[in-house]
């Protein structure tokens, strides 16, 4: 079993440029957790800071309860795939994956066991005697991890392992890593810059921008309630939809968002909860809504939940239509961006025809356009 | 002449420098080396007498031949083992970065910029009997380059010093291509410093040692200002590598046919020597 | 967002947070030290070793600089007592220094530039045009690498002692007006190129002459400079050719000239030193100069596993 915990982990570079500040989380056993961000966000620091390929700068990493920030990396009893996968090139497939176990002095016969079990559960049993510079990039990659689940570790760290591998493998060795996990049931931390990765894979996300956590949780948490524009914006593809808007106080108490830079009105209706739930809501204060493209409907949708009343003049211009079989997204130009609805295959709508959309206001996320925190964020939830 | 033809001449237009050179100074004399070994020569170095392999039996039976070529074996495994060794551990030294690292290299590099003539003017004084401060400083009193035993070894270190900072560039150039990432992954997996070392570092090396070998002992065998101003081939043939022997021949006994030999065993030595060594690295593991 | 508040130490009840500080500072210290030590481990060794290496010039310069009668003592003199200038004046005084500096510079300097010239003319045949016996020509010229030039120099004395050019400045310069080196790197920068270039100066209208000299020698300045740095050094440091063509004070090279300096009359030796020493500085100061330039371009890319 394994505890990690990071206590105001901080990671300076120099005297202004910090990789990681503040860093505060606790890595439980079993649990796979995804570092995610835009490059250069400090997470592959943070995951070679647990390793010992840095230094701590300030804060405390915990292991096991054991105080670990001065320990050698071999000390630390971690296992690492690097995004490279760093094989040593002048040894065979066997020799990397029994290096690790070599320096441990285990047995040979134990060693070559261990080999052979590994090389079985990844398939790459036929590869043994090769090189390297011989293997293909998803066998590099088996190898890779291979070499690491040998030790049989506290935990794995895996830096972007799959970043060098194209669509298809990408897609196949992500089923397998979690195959992987369930069978050894070791915990995982994993570093990625694609949210796609994040949330297949992981039990747990943390949201990193600029050094600093944005939000961790499970995937489905942050991904309905994310905390802030950035990571609202991070997560989902294709990814969520903004509108400037203005607060209006209608008639009969009704409070309205109203789209900005858009001469036809176009008008989004608040439910009372959701007002509550906001707070300021005076009258003219400038707000961004953002909606995730699932959360538009056309006609037809919009009827079958009865939200069209929510909506008014919401019509807008098709510039491009992507089918995929399951569900048809079209995209549209709004405030100079563009924006992107997902709709069931039934849409016919082609590019260049006119579409009413129509909201699904209970779904909807309000940020405040200076501090960018999502209005409506749940703690609780968390 | 049409312009076609022109086209197809044009090539060989700008080839012709080199190749001149090339064939006044090289393939002319190569061959000529050849011709003159298989003639007894005058002192002008004009073949008069074909005596086929004659010269070449001379030399396969003569003593002082066979001493030359063990003497040459010896210095060259000397200069070779210790240049290369001076280069790595120097090459090892700076292969992280640290305070003065840029001074460090540029002095390791820098017997690569001094001449062989002025190297041995400054040996000969550091191994002066009398006033050297070789035998000051390990209070001894040997005459190094005058005693067979120490006089091989004083000239092959030299050369070893000489050819040290090329050396160090090339193992420096090698030790940059190896992967820092293997390294990281080497201390999480357990590797200490010196595991690291030898499985990671100087296999890392192979491919770039195995050209530095053959380039070593090319240089090796063709030292000649350090040998003619230190020892002239002596004390007692000692320090007689083929080069000097065939200097001697050639300009002090006008022996012109035999130095010729001489000179074309020199050339298969240094060839078989090669082809041996690409022969090997062929077969040998290569990634 | 600090939620490090609401998250309790791990440990929590072993120890308290001012126990954990105390434990950090020593750790830390230990660590600081740890590091300084491999630093100044690191740094011992390089000084021992640089030491070493230096040794030989270190002590030429100290000798250099000492009084002829200093040197001649039983006891350990490594630094001149009184030191002087007078054998750097004197060395120029008995053999005639400048004269065979101004050989070297000449000779070294032509080679330099001519190899320069020749061998990126036929590195730009061999990467750029097509030709029958392309693939010949440049084994040949590969080939020549591994003729020792001891192994043609006896020829070669006999060949400039016909031409009657023995003791002139052609004769210490011609041998050396290329070399398969200097073809093998430019040729190794120029396949960096792809073909496009040439191409599309062909359509502009651009003669292959004017290619190499307006787009090629540009492109390739860090080859160039790598080719002059060593080309200069190892022309500079030739000793058996000049030895065997030159016979005169007119003609002779540093090399050549320095040993002059060393004769039997023991009282020379700082002078000879003080000389070796001068003619160190050229060759050493290019050397340190071009150092950067001559590893970007002999490493970058030509000497690659």
């Amino acid at each position: 079993m394994s505890e990690i915990a990071l206590r105001n982990v901080s990671r300076q570079f120099d005297p202004e440029h910090y990789g990681v500040k503040d860093f505060n989380l606790d890595i439980h056993d079993k649990e796979f957790v995804i570092f995610v961000g835009p490059s250069g966000c400090g997470k592959s620091t943070t995951l070679r800071l647990i390793a010992g390929l840095e230094e701590i700068t300030d804060g405390e990493l915990w292991i096991d309860g054991q105080l670990c920030n001065y320990l050698e990396p071999k000390e630390r009893g971690m296992a690492m795939v690097f995004q490279n996968y760093a094989l040593y090139p002048n040894m065979t497939v066997y020799g990397n994956l029994a290096y690790a176990l070599k320096i441990r002095k285990v047995p040979k016969k134990e060693i070559q066991e261990r080999v052979h079990q590994v090389a079985k559960i990844l398939e790459i049993e036929s590869l043994l005697d090769r090189r390297p510079s011989a293997l293909s990039g998803g066998q590099k990659q088996r190898v890779a991890i291979g070499s690491a689940i040998i030790r049989k570790p506290k935990a794995f760290l895996m830096d972007e392992p799959l970043s060098n591998l194209d669509a298809k493998l990408r897609a196949q060795m992500r089923v397998e890593l979690l195959k992987l996990h369930e069978q050894l049931g070791t915990t995982m931390i994993y570093v990625t810059h694609d949210q796609t990765e994040a949330m297949t894979l992981g039990t747990k996300i943390v949201v990193m921008k600029a050094g600093y956590i944005q939000q961790v949780g499970a995937p489905a948490k942050i991904y309905n309630n994310p905390i802030n524009l950035f990571v609202a914006g991070f997560l989902g593809s294709p990814s969520m939809n903004f509108f400037k808007c203005r607060i209006k106080a209608e008639a009969d108490n009704r409070v309205a968002l109203v789209m900005e830079e858009s001469g036809q009105g176009k008008k989004f209706y608040l439910s009372d909860p959701l007002t509550k739930r906001m707070g300021i809501t005076a009258n003219g204060r400038q707000v961004i809504l953002g909606i995730r493209p699932e959360d538009i409907y056309d006609e037809d949708g919009a009827r079958e939940l009865g939200i069209m009343d929510q909506t008014e003049n919401m019509e807008e211009i098709v510039v491009n239509r992507e089918m995929t079989g399951a569900e048809t997204i079209l995209y549209f130009d709004e405030q100079n961006k563009t924006h992107a609805v997902r709709l069931k295959p039934e849409n016919k709508t082609q590019t260049g025809d006119k579409i009413k959309l129509y909201f699904d206001m209970e779904k909807i996320h309000i940020f405040d356009p200076e501090t960018e925190k999502n209005l409506l964020y749940r703690e609780e939830v968390q | 002449m049409g312009k076609k033809t022109a086209a197809k001449i044009n090539p060989y237009f700008y080839l012709v420098p080199s190749m001149l050179i090339f064939a006044v100074f090289l393939f002319y004399p190569f061959f000529k080396t050849i011709y003159l070994s298989l003639y007894k020569t005058n002192k002008m170095g004009e073949a008069k007498l074909f005596v086929g392999l004659e010269n070449y039996k001379a030399l396969l039976s003569s003593p002082s031949f066979h001493n030359s070529l063990k003497v040459t074996l010896i210095f060259v495994s000397v200069v070779v083992i210790g240049s290369m060794l001076l280069g790595l551990v120097a090459a090892v030294l700076c292969n992280k970065a640290f305070p003065g690292i840029r001074f460090f290299s540029t002095a390791y590099a820098l017997p690569m910029a001094i001449a062989s003539s002025s190297a041995a003017m400054i040996f000969q004084i550091m191994l002066h009997p009398a006033v050297g401060i070789v035998n000051k400083l390990l209070n001894l009193d040997i005459n190094w380059l005058n005693d067979p035993k120490t006089a091989l070894w004083c000239v092959a270190i030299l050369t070893a010093w000489l050819n040290s900072g090329i050396n160090f560039l090339y193992f420096s150039a090698g030790l940059g291509n190896i992967d820092e990432t293997i390294y990281e992954r080497a201390s999480v997996d357990g590797a200490s410093g010196i595991q690291q070392f030898f499985s990671l570092t100087l296999p890392g090396l192979s491919p770039i040692m195995f050209y530095t070998l053959v380039v070593n002992i090319i240089q090796a065998f063709q030292s000649f200002g350090q040998i003619k101003i230190l020892t002239e081939g002596g004390p007692n043939e000692s320090t007689n590598v083929i080069v000097y022997s065939i200097y001697r021949d050639a300009f002090f006994n006008y022996r012109f046919g035999s130095a010729a030999a001489q000179s074309v065993i020199l050339f298969l030595i240094v060839m078989v020597i090669t082809l041996i060594m690409f022969r090997m690295e062929k077969k040998g593991v290569k990634y | 967002m600090s939620q490090a508040e609401n998250m309790a130490l791990p440990i929590e009840g072993q120890i308290s947070r001012s126990e954990l500080l105390e434990i950090k500072n020593t750790m830390n210290t230990r660590a600081l030290a740890k590091r300084r030590g491999r630093t100044a481990l690191r740094l011992t060794a390089n000084v021992l070793f640089a030491f070493v290496v230096l040794l030989p010039l270190l002590y030429a310069v100290s000798i250099a600089f000492m009084p002829s009668s200093e040197l001649f003592t039983t006891e350990l003199n490594i630094l001149p007592k009184h030191p002087t200038w007078s054998n750097f004046i004197n060395a120029f005084k008995n053999v005639p220094l400048l004269k065979f500096i101004m050989n070297s510079f000449i000779m070294a300097g032509c080679i330099t530039i001519g190899q320069i010239i020749s061998c990126s003319l036929a590195a730009f045949s061999f990467s750029f045009l097509e030709f029958k016996g392309k693939g010949i020509l440049f084994m040949l010229v590969m080939a020549t690498m591994m003729v020792p030039g001891e192994a043609t120099i006896i020829s070669n004395y006999l060949t400039v002692g016909k031409m009657g050019i023995l003791d002139t400045y052609p004769v210490l310069i011609l041998p050396y007006l290329t070399s398969a080196m200097g073809i093998f790197l430019f040729r190794q920068f120029y396949m960096t190129f792809p073909v496009s270039l040439y191409e599309s100066a062909k359509l502009d209208g651009c003669g292959n002459l004017r290619f190499i000299v307006k787009i090629l020698i540009p492109l390739t300045k860090s080859a160039i400079g790598a080719m002059a740095v060593y080309t200069f050094i190892n022309a500079w440091n030739m000793y058996m050719w000049p030895l065997l063509v030159t016979g005169s004070n007119e003609r002779r090279t540093v090399q050549i000239g320095i040993s002059m300096l060393d004769s039997v009359d023991s009282q020379s030796i700082t002078l000879m030193i003080a000389g070796v020493v001068m003619i160190i500085i050229p060759s050493i100061s290019i050397f340190i100069i071009g150092q950067k330039q001559l590893i970007r371009g002999m490493f970058s890319g030509a000497v690659k596993g």
